[in-house]
């Protein structure tokens, strides 16, 4: 059961990743063109998503169990898309925030100004993360495994044959 | 090597945590924010004691400029001046009964947005067009080309009755705008959304009774001046 929840959390964030990156890219496009602000100071703040979204696509073309396997993880990256897309709607929707009314476009930027800063620190957290998860998995070396190269025909007994192979004992108190 | 593999689990799991109670943090700050500025005053606009008393004082006005004859008067104050004022006076009734007073009259509830709009009409129609295009004549006025003592006398108290209608609903423009960047659960915060409906309802119209006390004063005087009990 809880494996199916983490499979669906775990297509959920990408999803809501993907859904909030669009929303947010068009607010805050908006936001710089109506300040008259250069578009490329705009560019600081998709950095979290497309690292992210990279990310993300990392863990899935490589499989990688640590990360997509941890439900706390995949639990608060879908927590942040949504609060996210909680902003967002309010942005566009809560019309009992003056800022909208005498603003006069259909977008409040006031409100999506506050959001900006938080949501690219959590952003940002959420791949050092993932960064730090990769490396859970992460072996320095190999693992040193112990391989017989020899034996002392004194220490083994042939206990008996299975599928046509000698099952060998080695006992090491001879 | 496990070591630090261990300590990088734990500052990792600390991170995610950290994020995950920030983001459930702001996420239910902004539903409460969300519920809050819903919050409607359920009540009938006409019903409410400023109301009646703002709607009083405005039928005085027009009682009292509607006895003003131009072949009648008699007084000091030359004719074409008593027109002007006369026509001040029932400019000022008609600001008074401006769009978004007639649009309250048919609710039973009062939302922020009304509020809103109420402290705009209050600005653009009270203030601006009757107030200071209006009235403001009275104290700007010189003994050499007016004569009434009781308005020269009455001169700075007037200005400074004026000066605190244009102050009075500051405040709410503050708190108002203020409800659509919210932070932190601050006191201040707070304070600028927890029944704003209500709170500014009373406040905007209060400011309106405020004014209409103002316009009844000139009236009355210039009922006195019309029905010939000069100063």
């Amino acid at each position: 059961m809880i494996k199916i929840i983490n499979a669906i959390f775990s297509i959920l964030k990408v999803l809501l990743l993907l859904i909030s990156f669009v929303f947010t890219f068009y607010i805050i496009i908006h936001m710089y063109q109506r300040l008259e602000k250069n578009m490329i100071d705009a560019i600081s703040n998709f950095i979290p998503f497309v690292l992210l979204f990279i990310l993300f696509a990392i863990n899935i073309i490589f499989k990688q169990k640590s990360v997509n396997q941890c439900f706390f993880y995949n639990v608060t990256c879908c927590l942040v898309f949504v609060m996210l897309l909680f902003a967002v709607y309010r942005t566009f929707f809560d019309r009992n925030m003056i800022a909208i009314i005498r603003l006069g476009y259909d977008i409040n930027f006031n409100y999506f100004a506050d959001i900006i800063a938080p949501m690219k620190a959590m952003l940002y957290i959420l791949s050092l993360s993932n960064v730090l998860l990769m490396l859970e998995n992460f072996h320095w070396k190999p693992k040193n495994k112990e391989v017989i190269v020899s034996s002392d025909a004194s220490k083994k007994t042939i206990e008996g044959t299975k599928n046509g192979i000698n099952v060998i004992r080695f006992d090491d108190s001879k | 090597m496990e070591f630090i593999k261990q300590y990088l689990k734990i500052i990792n799991y600390a991170l995610i945590g950290l994020v995950f109670a920030f983001a459930s943090f702001y996420l239910l700050s902004n539903a409460y924010h969300y519920l809050e500025i819903r919050k409607d005053f359920i009540t009938n606009f006409y019903s409410q004691p400023l109301v009646v008393d703002f709607e009083t004082k405005i039928q005085n006005v027009k009682e009292n400029i509607s006895s003003f004859q131009a072949n009648a008067y008699h007084g000091n104050i030359p004719m074409n001046q008593m027109q002007v004022i006369y026509y001040n006076l029932k400019s000022c009734t008609e600001a008074f009964e401006n769009e978004t007073i007639q649009t309250m009259k048919g609710k039973n509830k009062i939302t922020i947005i009304d509020v809103y709009q109420l402290r705009e009409s209050y600005e653009n129609d009270i203030l601006s067009s009757c107030i200071i295009n209006n009235l403001y004549w009275t104290t700007t006025i010189a003994p050499e080309t007016f004569n009434s003592s009781y308005l020269l006398d009455n001169q700075h108290m007037i200005q400074l009755y004026i000066n605190s209608l244009k102050e009075e609903t500051s405040y709410l423009k503050k708190d108002l705008l203020n409800n659509s960047s919210y932070f932190y659960n601050t006191s201040i915060a707070s304070s600028s959304i927890k029944d704003n409906t209500k709170d500014g309802f009373y406040e905007v119209m209060g400011a309106y009774q405020k004014a209409a006390s103002f316009v009844e004063f000139i009236s009355n005087w210039f009922k006195n001046e019309v029905e010939g009990n000069y100063d």
